[in-house]
Parts: C-alpha cells; structure tokens; sequence
C-alpha cells in the first residue's frame, strides 16, 4: 500500500454482477478508474457489452457478457471467464438484487423464492465461485482478494406499510452469509464486507421519488436530507476493495445518510 | 489524485502513533493539518516531514479553555476547520476495581471531554462552510466491554459512539457528517506493545485474520471517512479489527 495512492486498485480484476445496473455502473466506473481491469456481467448480454465497451473507449480494461445468476453453472463459468481473460478474479462485487412487491396476506412462493434465489442463493454460489480462484492465486502468491457484497438499509430496519418480506429477509441474511464468508476466508487474508445503502437514485428507487409526497416523506427521514446517488455507493465499494480496508472484514457500512443512526 | 484540496484539518494526539499516521495519510492527500497534542516534541518530526503543509499545536485538550486558544490559533493562522479528526486518547488496563476516581476523571478528560470540545470549536466553522467532516476514534472497548482494555476506558469510547451520533443527526442538515473508526489492537507502544506476550498470543488467536492493526491501515480509513468517497456516510462507526467483532 503506498500512503499516496491507499485507494489504488491498479493491477486488481474486478468481477461486477448486475454490473449494468445504477448502482454496478457506478461501481464499474469507479473502481476502473482506480485502475482495476472491469468484468460487467448480467442478464442482458448487450448491456453488459456496451457498458465494457463504453469503459475500455474510455481507456480502461473491461469485458462484458450475459449471466444468470440463477444458474450456478453459469456462475462457474462466468468466475473462470474472468480469470482467463484477465488472468485473475481479484474483486468479486456483487450488485445484484431485485425486489417484488407483495404485503404479507399476499406473497406468493414464486415470488418469495425468485427474490430468495437472485437476493441470496446467488450471493453464496458467486462467493464459492470467486474464492476458488481467489484462494487459488493467494496461495499462488497474489495479493489477498476481496468481496462486496451490495445490501440495503432493509438489512437492519423493516419497511412500514409496505410489502417487502422477501427483500428485508434476503438483504438481512446476507449480512450473515457475509460474516460466516468472513471468518471462512480469513485465513487467506481475503475479506468479506457489505455496503447498505438506502434509496439510490435510478431505475430501482425511480418509484420513491416519482410522487412528490412520498419524497418529501422519505427526504424528511434522511438526515443528510437527500437520496444517494450511484457514486455514493461506488466510493465505498473502492475503500472496502483497496489495501487501505485489509483490516475490516465482516462489516456492513451503512450508507444511508444517517438513517439507521437516527432511527 | 488529491482528495482534499488544501482543506484545514485537525488532528488531536498528532504527535502518538496513530495520530502521526493519520498527519501522513492526510498530507499525501494535500491537506493542511494543524497537529495538536500536549507533548510539543512529539510534533517536531512531522514538521520537517511535511513543512509548512502541517503547523504543530501544543495544547492540553482537557482544558476547554486550551483548545478555545488553539482553535482561534489555527483558524486565524489558515481557515475555518474543515476535517476535526479525535484522535486523542489514553488507554488505562484498569478494570473496576483498580479504576481510582483519578483514573477514571484523567481518561475521561482525554477520551470523551477533549472530543467534544474540539467539536463545538469547529462546528459554527463547518457550518459556514456548510462542508465538514468529523472523525472521531472509538474503540472495539465500547462494544464489548474491553477484553484487555480496562473499565474507564471502555465507557469513555462508549460515550465517543454517543458523541457520533448526536453529532451526527444534530450537523446533517449543514452537510456535516460525523463518523467514527472503531479500531482494534492497532501495533503501536501504547496498545499491543504494553499488552503480555501471552495476551499477545491469545489475541493473535482470537482476531480472525491473525495480525494486529497496521497504523497506517487505521490512517487510511480515517482518511476515507473524511474524503469525498465517503459523503453519504454518517453517524456510521466502521469497525476496524479484523473480523474480531462482528454486529
């Protein structure tokens, strides 16, 4: 680490599922611009494609391609693509979720198990998947690698009046599946860490911030009064993959513009 | 990459360890740092590390007083402070029933009074500005008691949490953020250098990833809360301690 440059992430190969989306977009950028070489993966193969295209004009090393995080296969052989093309798979950040709506009287076991399978099944087969070749190049003698993993506030506070059983439960038992990572890969000096933010402006959040009354609510709510933006996330996620986080493993950092502080 | 463009930033017990990390980590960064602490030699060498990038202040932060002159010091020297970062601390072993009224008044007084102190000298600054960055240092004492830390010492990094977060909610609204690095077992003479050879042991035991806490990785991540990077975060405490506590 040198104390100039403690957030570089030159000569590190990120691996960034839902890489397309606000928040993975932020993140892609960011962390190539820190120097890591990029890997953008998701359902939409053209997405994928035309964001790494986007972020190598730009100068950068960047890969994109099509990846169902529903199938475990393809998680596997997505990791060894990364590795093979950039010759490592340093940083696994994991942006993906999807939330679907349904009160209580109301959620269907499809619904519930999609939302268990995408928010938390893929989290724990991408992780397995990207420490086989973390562990690998640790013991081959490369630098320790790093996961991320990408929650929310729903984590630790449940929502009022509003139907978000599957989400809050997926996003809570990450924070597990985080801390038992953590002490599982520890050995290798590879850490394990989440980032929660609340509502962050884009595609996800678009519907919070559509009706000005449910705005102003939720503004009223955070103390920094605004919500994130997609690079609020992103600066984050870049601390916790630099050598300057090698010591914090097993956290979640909360960015939430002092919500779960003022609750 | 410069992440603070000639901004002003205090850090308390510069002249420690820990503190003098945190002066180079800020530096590299382009900061101006006023470097307090009670011993004025323990600032010397920073000074002609870093030139006039750093300006040492000696005061005794236990004195309310002390860090009003040093404040005004500072502030008519350079600028309104834009990063406090509470560095400052003593650590006592003590547990309850060796903790004296002293003791007990003499870490507090460092610990706890000498962190509010400098806050409220620098928040009217910070909201003018309507930009500032508090950091304070807690401690994994606060959280569980102190597994080798003594009792004084774990209360005053408890009320250091509580200072956070009244901070916190309290300076949002002026785009001020409070944060806190909650730090364990960093390699330094005062902590894992007093602690036995064979708490030493069974410390490298118990923190999951086998080592102590570098200074310099400590510097870093208080450098992250002050940065930019770190904007949508506060009333946060970033646990630093290698997997030792997880909450």
């Amino acid at each position: 680490m040198t104390t100039s440059q403690p957030f570089s992430l030159a000569g590190r190969v990120a691996f960034i599922p839902g890489g397309y989306g606000d928040i993975g977009r932020a993140v892609a950028w960011q962390l190539a611009r820190a120097g890591a070489s990029v890997v953008v993966a998701g359902r939409d193969a053209a997405k994928a494609e035309a964001l790494a295209a986007k972020i190598a004009q730009a100068g950068h090393a960047a890969l994109g391609f099509a990846l169902d995080v529903k199938d475990s296969a393809q998680i596997r052989a997505g990791t060894e693509r990364v590795a093979s093309h950039f010759g490592a798979l340093d940083l696994l950040v994991n942006c993906v979720g999807m939330q679907r709506e349904q009160r209580l009287a109301d959620v269907t076991e499809a619904a519930f198990d999609e939302i268990v399978q995408v928010n938390l099944r893929a989290a724990m087969f991408l992780a397995q998947a990207a420490s086989h070749w973390q562990i690998a190049a640790v013991k081959a003698g490369r630098a320790p690698g790093r996961q991320i993993h990408v929650l929310s506030v729903r984590a630790q506070l449940g929502m009022r009046d509003r139907g978000y059983s599957a989400y809050c439960a997926t996003k809570g038992g990450l924070v597990m599946l985080i801390k038992q990572h953590a002490v599982e890969l520890c050995n290798h000096g590879i850490t394990v860490n989440g980032v929660a933010p609340t509502v962050v402006r884009g595609e996800m959040g678009a519907h919070w911030l559509a009706d000005a009354q449910v705005r102003e609510r939720l503004l009223q709510r955070i103390p920094l009064g605004r919500v994130a933006e997609p690079e609020d996330v992103a600066g984050p996620v870049q601390f916790l993959c630099s050598d300057a986080a090698s010591f914090v493993t097993g956290q979640i950092l909360y960015l939430d513009g002092g919500i779960t502080a003022t609750q | 990459m410069s992440l603070f463009e000639d901004k002003v930033a205090v850090v308390t017990g510069a002249g420690g360890t820990m503190g003098r990390a945190v002066v180079d980590a800020l530096a590299a960064q382009a900061c101006r740092i006023a470097m307090v602490d009670v011993r004025a030699e323990s600032m010397q060498a920073a000074v002609s590390r870093h030139g006039a990038r750093v300006m040492a202040v000696a005061c005794d932060i236990r004195d309310a007083a002390a860090v009003d002159a040093a404040h005004r010091r500072i502030v008519d020297a350079w600028a309104s402070v834009a990063i406090l970062v509470n560095n400052a601390g003593v650590l006592t072993n003590a547990k309850i029933e060796a903790t004296t009224p002293d003791s007990w008044r003499e870490v507090m007084a460092v610990n706890a009074d000498g962190a509010m102190y400098w806050s409220r000298c620098v928040v009217p600054g910070m909201k003018s500005a309507r930009w500032g960055r508090i950091v304070n240092v807690g401690s994994l004492a606060s959280k569980t008691g102190g597994l080798t830390a003594g009792t004084a010492y774990a209360v005053s990094k408890g009320a250091i949490t509580a200072l956070t977060l009244s901070l916190a909610r309290e300076l949002a609204p002026h785009g001020i953020t409070a944060n806190a690095v909650a730090p364990a077992y960093v390699r330094t003479p005062m902590v894992t250098e007093a602690l036995t050879e064979a708490q030493r042991q069974a410390l490298l035991l118990q923190i999951p990833v086998g080592r102590f806490c570098e200074p310099e990785e400590f510097a870093h991540t208080v450098a992250f809360l002050a940065s930019p990077m770190s904007g949508f975060i506060t009333g946060e405490v970033l646990d630093l301690n290698g997997g030792l506590h997880m909450d």
